[in-house]
């Protein structure tokens, strides 16, 4: 069989000790540099470009792709145990994970995020190795109209991203969106918002919004109580996972690899969907939603497999048609012409050692990551046991580093002051910050399909419906709204009177 | 008026003010939108879209607003607002932001965690001068020599004490 | 206010520190930044990269490459105007250089007068092409197709003032029809498109369209280049094809801040110029669809040249077309 003799190819070529080594350094770098916020995949891979210019092409993107996927596992611890999430897919796991960790429960956290990542990236490098061309060929598809409609219903079903007021959920939403249109415009290039500051040009930046929101609003309402009570965690059960967990993470690991899979694949920004919509999937399967956001073990398990599936399944636009689906892509897509290689749709057939190689390091380098997490998890616990007045100013700094660096650009510093205080506001008056970060990452690529589908369609509206694809997105999203709907104003008689006793 | 009417005031007034810092910040982005070319259906102009969504922001905003003076939502524990620590904070980031490429990673990290540790009641001078060397000392090793990050070691501002 | 105190004292104590650290004669002794205008990973930073790995070996000391991405390249471009020019901080930047005093009618800097040119480095070709299944088959029925139904036929570029936006006007212009611009964020998302038959047109720099046109994804026309180019021999020139005006490459220039020591001009000047004779920097440029520009053109004195009638070019094209990017 031809898959046999291309993964031997692969294994073999990934089995050599050079290889092995760099794919452990670049997995351990990227577990690393991933604990840091802001100082993600991107940063690290371009300040480490320039060591790879020695080595050869397989081993370079070995390495890069391992720093790559290893961020991936990195970014959800600091979003667990502080709070403080790197990119737009651990925002979600923040979200539960935090709560575990104040629970005392970090330790099955961490250990579902590692599981589960492990789990969702050897699935998705199996697709990636049986599937990759033609799965390419189906996402370009995907035109304008078509994400637009998967983002109409991604926003809709995401609404249950809150756990209180859905009222307020849907404000903080439509405030992302609205902060998501800061900077200048892509297709005419107008500055919309910057009060004619060039460094807005670019917009707000993710990292300092989520920073801001979560971490450092977290740090100010810590500060609130912190006469009265001991902050942090005041004891840590057990590191383990019990049965109960383990069957309780099972669906939701299947159903985020599967999300993930899917949603990774397209390269128009499908998987910065993934976690959020594994996340809502979760809730709204789960037999007690009123449990997410308070520490439910599904709602980290689900959105770590999604994040980490697509993280991989990006890896297939890339690969087979050239095309980086992401910016860290691009980075990639650098490396590969530094090293004399145009990546391309001609890579699968010209080069065979290097394209297995990859494929095949991915299943090493992923096995290499649970079993250098899972020790780890033991380590990150008891970095909770600093007291929180040591803790507190190294989150800061941390924060103010790791956006600094991402563009030398400091108004990326003083966003997160601006959103730490805006967050703290807002959360004391009980809306979620995590809606916000929905809408803000999702703004941008909704205006932009919206502005594109309708210029090629001649401004022609009806274009959404009469394309098969988004037409069926769409009615999946009416049919969420009228599920979730019609239910919630059965209950509402109810909670009227729930409320009032 | 009873403790318990009290009680119930303060909870409808989180709503009404959340419902409007959401109608104010809409009508910021709205107002200014309006500045904006809107353009027509077939090339939609800047404006557009921002109008739109702070509209429907101004909607929702007035929406929650109106919510609570209708219904009580559940109350969520807060303390007295810690002005001193948020300030300092900001402050820190402030001169982290502005400051940084000048100084240089040493002095900048040094002089920025020695303000925020203030900010908690718990540290003194003395122990917030401990935190800042440790974070300074750990912050060279790992985004200095570790990641060989873009910033100075020690900046242009200490003239011939810089090194890169 | 204080900012600009503190910025005034820490240049002051700079200046009266320049003999120590900042001497032309030991030039360079620390760790030379070239910033990037553009994100990592693109085709103006991987040209950065490798002119930047050669030149470190000649120069003794590391050269850095910066990305401060954002404002079509005017974030980076600032940044480096106001920098000390001590020769630490350099900046590479293509020919959005020359079109940003007219896109850009608030721009915080003059291209020809807050920089101090170094020497050209590369010019990359560009390529017209289109969704493989577009009617034309080649250059020629490609004009006639435009001419007939330009107007019906969506042109994609990677955003205002990218490289393939003004080979777009350039297009335009030279077939005198106004066709549907489709604008993206960046090169990559609009390939994309191309290759999945979402739009029609593209015209953009071999760097990203050579693989794509090799596999056969999509229908090449024609290189905006006076010759042929080694990597796509088959493929007929804008002036074979009917086009002359249509002429466009993507150069790039190597520039310190206004008023850099002419003695540090001309170590950087001879460092650039090893490095564009490096036989490796010239075979990855190759694989680029691009070559280094000779000696003489590696000289102030040549990008200067390029620049002033490059600014001189783009400003009817630009203020005739009537798209600004603020």
């Amino acid at each position: 069989m031809e898959l046999l003799s291309n993964l031997a190819l692969g294994f073999e070529t990934a089995f050599t000790p050079v290889n092995l080594l760099w794919c452990f350094v670049g997995v351990l770098l990227g577990t690393l540099v991933g604990v840091l916020p802001g100082i993600g995949p991107t940063a690290t891979i371009a300040m480490l470009l320039p060591i790879t210019f020695t080595f050869s092409p397989v081993t370079a993107l070995i390495m890069l792709s391992g720093i790559y996927y290893g961020a991936q596992y990195g970014g959800s611890t600091t979003a667990i145990l502080i709070n403080l999430p790197g990119e737009s897919s651990s925002a979600v796991t923040a979200i539960d994970g935090y709560q575990m960790a104040r629970k005392g429960r970090a330790g099955p956290a961490l250990a579902t995020a590692a599981l589960g990542s492990f789990f969702a990236g050897s699935v998705a490098t199996l697709i990636l190795a049986v599937a990759a061309p033609p799965l390419a060929r189906v996402a370009l598809n995907f035109g304008a109209a078509e994400y637009f409609a998967l983002l109409v219903l991604g926003l809709l079903v995401s609404i249950s991203l809150a756990h209180g007021s859905v009222l307020k959920a849907l404000a903080m939403i439509c405030l992302g969106l609205v902060l998501g249109t800061v900077g200048q415009d892509v297709t005419t290039g107008t500055p919309r918002f910057t009060m004619g500051f060039q460094e807005l040009y670019g917009g707000i930046n993710f990292v300092s919004l989520a920073v801001g929101m979560f971490g450092v609003a977290e740090i100010f309402r810590n500060l609130e109580t912190e006469r009265s009570r001991e902050i942090g965690v005041s004891r840590v059960t057990n590191l383990w996972l019990t049965k109960e967990d383990f069957r309780r993470i099972i669906g939701p690991v299947l159903r985020g690899t599967g999300l993930g899979s899917v949603l990774g694949i397209l390269p128009g920004g499908g998987h910065v969907l993934a976690s959020f919509a594994s996340y809502s999937a979760e809730k709204n399967l789960s037999k007690n939603p009123k449990e997410f956001g308070h520490g439910a073990i599904e709602g980290v398990a689900g959105p770590e497999s999604a994040n980490n599936a697509a993280a991989q399944t990006s890896f297939i636009p890339l690969l087979t048609l050239g095309i980086p689906a992401h910016p860290v892509m691009a980075l990639i897509v650098g490396a590969f012409i530094l090293q004399g290689i145009t990546p391309g749709p001609n890579v699968i057939n010209d080069q065979p050692a290097l394209f297995w190689g990859i494929i095949a390091s991915m299943w090493i380098g992923n096995a290499m990551l649970v079993i250098l997490n899972l020790p780890l998890i033991g380590l990150w616990v008891k970095m909770l046991t600093i007291p929180y007045r040591v803790l507190f100013p190294a989150i800061v700094i941390f924060a103010s580093i790791g956006c600094y660096s991402i563009n030398n650009n400091p108004f990326d510093v003083y966003a997160i002051a601006v959103f730490g205080v805006l967050g703290y506001v807002l959360i004391r008056l009980g809306c979620e910050p995590a809606p916000l970060l929905l809408g803000f990452v999702l703004g941008p690529l909704l205006e932009e399909n919206l502005r594109r589908a309708m210029i090629i369609s001649r401004g022609d509206p009806t274009v959404f419906l009469t394309r098969p694809i988004s037409a069926v997105l769409l009615a999946m999203g009416l049919a969420c709204v009228i599920v979730a709907v019609l239910p919630a104003m059965r209950n509402k008689r109810k909670e009227v009177f729930v409320e009032d006793d | 008026m009873s403790e318990q009417a009290l009680h119930k005031q303060s909870r409808m007034g989180r709503d009404v003010l959340a419902g409007l810092i959401f109608l104010v910040i809409a009508l910021a982005f709205a107002w200014e939108a309006t500045h904006y070319d809107m353009g027509r259906t077939i090339r939609m102009g800047p404006g557009f879209i921002p109008l739109t969504l702070a509209v429907l922001l101004g909607i929702f905003g007035a929406a929650v607003a109106i919510s609570g003076f209708r219904k009580k939502n559940e109350a969520a524990e807060t303390g007295p607002v810690s002005w001193r620590g948020i300030a300092l904070v900001c402050i820190s980031l402030v001169i982290f932001g502005a400051y940084g490429r000048q100084l240089g990673i040493v002095p900048v990290v040094f002089v920025c965690v020695f303000i925020v540790a203030l900010a908690s009641v718990k540290n003194t001078i003395l122990s917030a001068l401990g935190i800042a060397a440790a974070l300074t000392v750990l912050c060279y090793v790992v985004f200095k020599l570790g990641l060989g990050m873009s910033l100075p070691t020690i900046g242009p501002a200490f003239g011939p004490f810089q090194r890169f | 206010m204080m900012k600009r105190f503190v910025l005034a004292a820490a240049a002051a104590a700079l200046m009266s520190s320049s003999a120590f650290a900042q001497g032309a004669a030991n030039y360079p002794n620390q760790p030379v930044t070239i910033i990037v205008p553009f994100s990592a990973g693109g085709p103006t930073d991987t040209v950065a990269r490798l002119v930047a790995e050669s030149m470190s070996r000649d120069l003794g000391q590391q050269v850095l490459i910066q990305n401060v991405g954002g404002a079509g390249g005017t974030l980076g471009a600032g940044q480096v105007a106001k920098a000390e020019p001590n020769g630490y901080t350099l900046l590479i930047h293509h020919i959005g250089m020359s079109t940003a005093p007219t896109l850009y009618r608030q721009l915080e800097f003059n291209p020809t007068e807050d920089f101090t040119p170094i020497g050209q480095i590369t010019s990359v070709p560009m390529t017209i092409v289109s969704r493989k299944d577009f009617e034309p088959a080649d250059a020629a029925s490609l004009v006639a197709y435009l001419k007939e139904n330009g107007a019906d036929t969506t042109y994609a570029h990677a955003g205002i003032g990218s490289a393939s936006h003004l080979c777009g006007m350039l297009l335009q212009e030279a077939v005198g029809v106004q066709m549907v611009t489709v604008p993206y964020q960046g090169a990559a998302p609009a390939m994309t498109d191309i290759v999945g038959g979402q739009v029609d047109v593209l015209c953009d720099q071999t760097t990203n369209t050579t693989n794509q046109i090799k596999a056969g994804e999509v229908k090449a026309y024609a290189v905006t280049t006076p010759e042929r180019l080694q990597s796509l021999p088959d493929l007929p020139t804008t002036a074979e094809a009917g086009l002359p005006t249509l002429e466009i490459g993507v150069w790039h220039g190597l520039y310190g801040p206004k008023g850099l020591d002419p003695a540090i001009v001309t170590k950087l000047e001879g460092a650039l110029q090893k490095a564009l004779a490096d036989p490796k920097v010239g075979e990855r440029f190759a694989e680029l669809g691009t070559k280094p520009v000779t000696a003489e053109e590696a000289t102030p004195a040549s990008l200067t040249e390029e620049l002033t009638s490059q600014i001189a070019l783009w400003k009817p094209i630009i203020e005739k077309a009537g798209q600004f990017a603020d």
